[in-house]
Formats: structure tokens, sequence, C-alpha cells
């Protein structure tokens, strides 16, 4: 499927909660398998605009963690609706000493989406930090850093978290949810295969992956 | 020094992971600093019985630290050997190894005893009522003992009752601090998340069972609704299923609540919890996981008495094919999934309750010659200090009650009676 289509695939309602709510799980999931960290009473910065920084600001705030969006102000006005604090994104330039200060001296995490912010550069932010997005564009592709534990390497004064790819990148030992976010990718792909793949092809295909899912 | 483990080389990879755990616990930290400075433990023989992993190393070097002498055993299901070789390489004898059998086990905890613990740290009780099964006259010598889990304090109590206890015993499980976060916050984040991870599915609308609404249960059935799944708690005690109904979860006797599970989960720290018919109600290919931490939380022998075998194997998940030909998942063997399955509760979840340990440890040193035989509270005044410590590391702050609001607290008296009424035609009453 062309990149264009993809956008648009992305934006389908059903496809995109599954999606994002499969990659949710997987990220949370892996931040607590590698890092050994309390989502519950830390704080979380979020960041992005899309489905997935959605998933993930609902999924920790129910768990019990301070999340903050950092986000375009329709997305930051939703977040203030929903009890959320908020950063402008204009604040990510100085991101280092705004996190620095909201994740309680650098030791809360900060996971981006890659969902309508251009990548961050890692070396510059505070915290335990985490590219939760699904094509690997949150952040800057880091210098390497040091190894810590498993898992997790220090990067200035913040720690990076390798987090599972959300496709299976091999077929053994891959993280057992990717195969989750595959069986959506694939459904999807299946359900358009032998039409145009245009936009009424598509909404067609979101309900009948809803009916599935549902099912 | 005498140790039994698995690998003294691999000190360099826990000594990592122990470094990483220590950048996250503020409260261990600054109370062992305390302690030192008091030296309260100094020269005190101190035995840590619990799960070997980074968080329970740091609370054995932080003892350490302080001035006495520390000894560490750990049943080898729950050994980390990375971790187990970092303490030894830091000096503290360790009786721990993932090999160890059954028996190997039982020796490594009466290794422990015999470095004569004039205190015992424990988790689960274990250590505690072996030496008071089979080493009584190791007791002689004990300041007193501090228990941090649920159904570890549960036989102390039982033995309290009995007349047996002879050791004075901090039950720093029900310590405010403990309870409320490591049960509940810790216990919930890791199971859940180790349940996602077990079965590489998304609980995202998944039917989940929760057995039990105690703090862990409650815990459970916070984190799985907060990944999507529909919740149904069971209960016993109709408090806690009120409470439950009133969290918004739906309240459902076991049996009819299991016909419709996709992930039951048992959190009551109770064995039998879930019994064989319980496990024939399940619906083919569901999963059943243990939070609470007791041997047979899940009648997992007694399902294999009654025909049920194992049919297949991927890691951790087992497949159990049941007499009435349904096939359900058993997430490590039934073990308790925290422990087993991932790195124990989370750090600064642990860290308030390695404070709560520390804050007892202290308590009874510094009043071994008033402490009675029995199970105690820690005093709320202990609790409150290990809570404002990991209160300033999360981020906030206190208030301090105003005079006004100590003497009313104070206060036992009725409201006075009001004054007498102003003359008519003189106030509010005589408006329209």
């Amino acid at each position: 499927m062309p990149d264009d289509r993809l956008a648009t695939a992305a934006a389908l309602p059903a496809f995109a909660a599954l999606l994002a709510s499969a990659r949710t799980q997987q990220v949370l999931a892996g931040v607590s398998r590698r890092t050994n960290l309390t989502l519950a009473g830390s704080t979380a910065v979020v960041v992005g605009d899309g489905p997935l920084a959605a998933a993930l600001r609902r999924a920790l705030h129910r768990i019990g963690t301070h999340v903050v969006a950092a986000a375009g102000p329709r997305t930051r006005v939703a977040a203030v609706q929903d009890g959320l604090r908020t950063l402008d994104p204009a604040d990510l330039a100085d991101l280092a000493a705004a996190t620095g200060e909201l994740l309680g001296g650098g030791r809360g995490h900060l996971l981006v989406t890659g969902e309508g912010h251009a990548p961050l550069d890692p070396t510059r932010l505070t915290g335990v930090l985490g590219d939760a997005s699904l094509r690997a564009t949150g952040f800057r592709r880091a210098t390497r850093g040091t190894p810590v534990r498993p898992g997790v390497v220090r990067l200035g004064s913040s720690w990076v978290v390798d987090l599972p790819t959300p496709l299976p990148d091999t077929l053994e030992g891959a993280d057992a949810l990717s195969w989750r976010v595959a069986d959506v990718v694939v459904a999807l792909l299946l359900l358009v295969a032998g039409t145009d793949a245009g936009p009424d092809a598509l909404e067609e295909a979101d309900v009948t992956l809803a009916r599935l899912a549902l099912a | 020094m005498t140790s039994r483990i698995a690998d003294p080389a691999r000190w360099r990879a826990g000594r990592d992971r122990l470094d990483w755990a220590a950048e996250f616990m503020p409260v261990t930290a600054a109370l062992g600093e305390e302690l030192a400075t008091a030296g309260t433990v100094a020269g005190l023989r101190i035995g840590v019985s619990d799960v070997l992993e980074p968080k329970t190393a740091n609370l054995a070097l932080t003892l350490a630290r302080a001035g006495a002498s520390v000894v560490v055993c750990c049943v080898g299901r729950d050994t980390d050997d990375e971790v187990a070789a970092a303490l030894h390489h830091e000096g503290i004898p360790v009786y721990a190894d993932s090999r160890a059998t059954e028996a190997e086990d039982r020796a490594n905890v009466l290794a422990l005893l015999d470095h004569l613990p004039q205190v015992i740290v424990d988790d689960g009780s274990g250590t505690i009522r072996l030496a008071h099964a089979t080493r009584p006259e190791v007791l002689a010598g004990v300041i007193g003992a501090t228990e941090q889990t649920t159904s570890g304090v549960r036989p102390l109590r039982v033995m309290q009752r009995q007349g047996v206890l002879r050791v004075p015993v901090v039950a720093a499980n029900d310590a405010r601090t403990k309870s409320w976060f490591d049960n509940a916050h810790g216990t919930g984040q890791t199971v859940v998340l180790a349940v996602v991870d077990l079965l590489g599915e998304p609980l995202a609308g998944a039917e989940v069972v929760v057995a039990g609404f105690g703090p862990v249960g409650s815990g459970v059935a916070r984190h799985a609704a907060a990944l999507g799944a529909t919740v149904t708690v069971t209960e016993v005690d109709p408090v806690a299923a009120l409470q439950a109904r009133f969290a918004g979860y739906r309240v459902d006797t076991l049996r009819s609540a299991a016909a419709r599970a996709d992930v039951l989960v048992s959190a009551t720290g109770v064995a039998g919890t879930v019994g064989v018919d319980d496990l024939l109600a399940l619906p083919d290919g569901a999963a059943v996981a243990v939070a609470g931490g007791v041997w047979q939380e899940v009648e997992l022998e007694q399902a294999r008495a009654r025909g049920a075998r194992e049919t297949g194997r991927s890691g951790r998940v087992s497949a159990l094919t049941l007499p009435g030909g349904t096939t359900v998942r058993v997430l490590d063997d039934g073990h308790c999934l925290n422990v087993s399955a991932a790195e124990g509760n989370p750090v600064q979840v642990m860290d308030l309750s390695f404070g709560v340990q520390l804050a007892a440890v202290e308590h009874l040193v510094t009043h071994r010659e008033t402490l009675t035989i029995g199970v105690h509270r820690l005093p709320d005044e202990a609790d409150r200090r290990v809570a404002a410590l990991a209160l300033a590391a999360f981020g906030g702050a206190l208030d301090t009650p105003t005079p006004r609001q100590q003497e009313s607290l104070e206060a036992w008296l009725p409201r006075p009676a009001p004054t007498a009424p102003a003359a008519a035609g003189t106030d509010a009453a005589s408006d329209p």
C-alpha cells in the first residue's frame, strides 16, 4: 500500500483504535519489563497528536500515572478536558528543562509517538525515554549510550529504553505482542486486497475489521 | 565467607542492575543513612530472607552499610543468580541458587539460621516459621522479625493465637505505606503486564476475572481495566464485594464468572481459591494466573489428580487439558506471577516497602526491651515518616494541621448552645 494510502488507513477509526491499543500494551509491557519502574504515581510526558498518543495517555491515566500531554492545541484542549496537564510543543525546544522539572528530577517517563512531531533529540531530554512510534520516528538517531541494564542505556542525563519493535522483526524471538500488531495490519491489507484501496474501499474494510474484532 | 550461589563470576551484571535500582530508591537510602548515623543496627546480625532481585539486594546492602552483619537466603525459584553473585562480591553471605531443589532451598534457609540472626527480615514468613519448627534454640537470640506479605502475616497471627509464636514480629505488610502501594500498585502493574507479556495478547476487550478484592485484587482489577479489559470481581467478603461494585466492576460468583473468563487471576493469597470445578467452568483457551502467592492458590495438583494433563508448553505458559476436554493456559505453573515471571514489583514501590522494613527493624531494635511476643503493627509515626520521604521523591508537598484543626481533632464536647436571638426587627429575620 502506498504511503499516502497508509496515512489514510492510519486515520480509519477501527484500524487506528486496534493498532493503537495493541501498540500501547506492547509499549507499557516493554517499559515495565525493561525498567522495572512504576507507572502509577510517576509522571509521564506523552508526546504526540495521534491515536497512539491518545491510547497511551488514556491507559496511563487510568493506571494512576500523572500524564502530561505534549501536543498541539487541539489535542491539548481535549487532554485538559480529561483532567491532564499539558505542555506546549513550543516548549519542546527546551524540553530538557521542562521535563527535568516535570519528571521529578528526571526520574519519570517520556514517551514519544512520532505522531505530529518531528524526531526529538534524546541527548537534550531528561527522564526515562521510550520511542513508542510505529516507525521509529520519535527520536533522532542517537549516539550509542552506556548500557546500564538489559534494554536500557544512559545517554547524557537520561536513560533510553529499547522498546520492542511494533511488528515482528524475526520469526523466532520476536516480542509476542508484535504478532497482534501484525494481525491488525495484515487483516486490513487482506480486506482491501483486490480493491483500489480508495477511500470508500478503506472505509468498508474498516467497518468489516471492526465487526471481525467485535466478534 | 560462606555462600551457596550459582556462579560468583556473574557479579558485574548483577552489580549494574543493583545500581539501576538504587537510582530509584531514595527512601531506602535516606533511612539507611539514618540507621548508619544513629548506629542502630551496628554489629547486629540480620538475616534477610526475601525474593532475591536487585531491590532486595539493595536492602541487604543498606543494612550492611549501616553496620549490620547481613546474611541473605532465597528459594531457587525466586533467585536471580546475577544478583546473588553481586551480593556475594560485596562480602555478604548468600544462600540462594536458582537451580536449587526444594531440599536445597530448605537447607539454604537453615544455613541462614546457622548465622544466628538477631533480626529476621522475612517475606512469606517461611524463615520465621522454619526457625520455630526446626531451630527453636535460634529464637532465644532473636530480637524480633519483620514480615512484609499478607500471606506471611496470616500464619504468624495463627501462631500467636495458638501460643506458639516466640518472638516479637512487626507486620510490615500492614503498614499503610506498604499495603496501599506495594500490594495494589506494585503487584497490580507487574502481574497485569506480565499476563500481557506472557500471553502476547492485548487485554483490550478481554473478560478478566479477578478473585479477591483486597489491595492486590483491586490493583489487578484497576490495571486490567486501564488496558481496556472488562473486569469481573469475585469475593467472599460482602464489604469488599460492595467496594468492587462501587469501583465500577461487575461482581459475581467465581463459578459463574469463570464461565466467561478470558483471563482468571487469583489474588487472594489463600490456597484453594480456584478449585478444580472452577477450572472446569473456564472456556477453552482461557488463561489462569496467580497474583496472591501461596502454594496451590489454583488447585492444579487436585486437577491433575482428577485427570488433567499438560498437553503443551511454551516458555512459562503451559496448556492444561482438563477432564471435560477443555484446555486452559496456566501462567508460570500457578506461581505468584509478579515474582516468578517478572522482575518483582516496581523499584519505587519496593522502595516504599523496604523503607517500611527498615523502619520496622529500627522499631524492633530500639524497643527490644519493651516489645512483647506477638504480631505488632508498625507505629503510625514510622509509617508516616516513610510516606513523607516517598512523597518528596515522587513530587508532592504536605500541609501541617493548624492549632485550630488540632483543637478540633481533640475536642469531644458538643457544640455550645446558641446565644439568645437578637431583638426583632434588627436582623435579617425582618427581611421579606
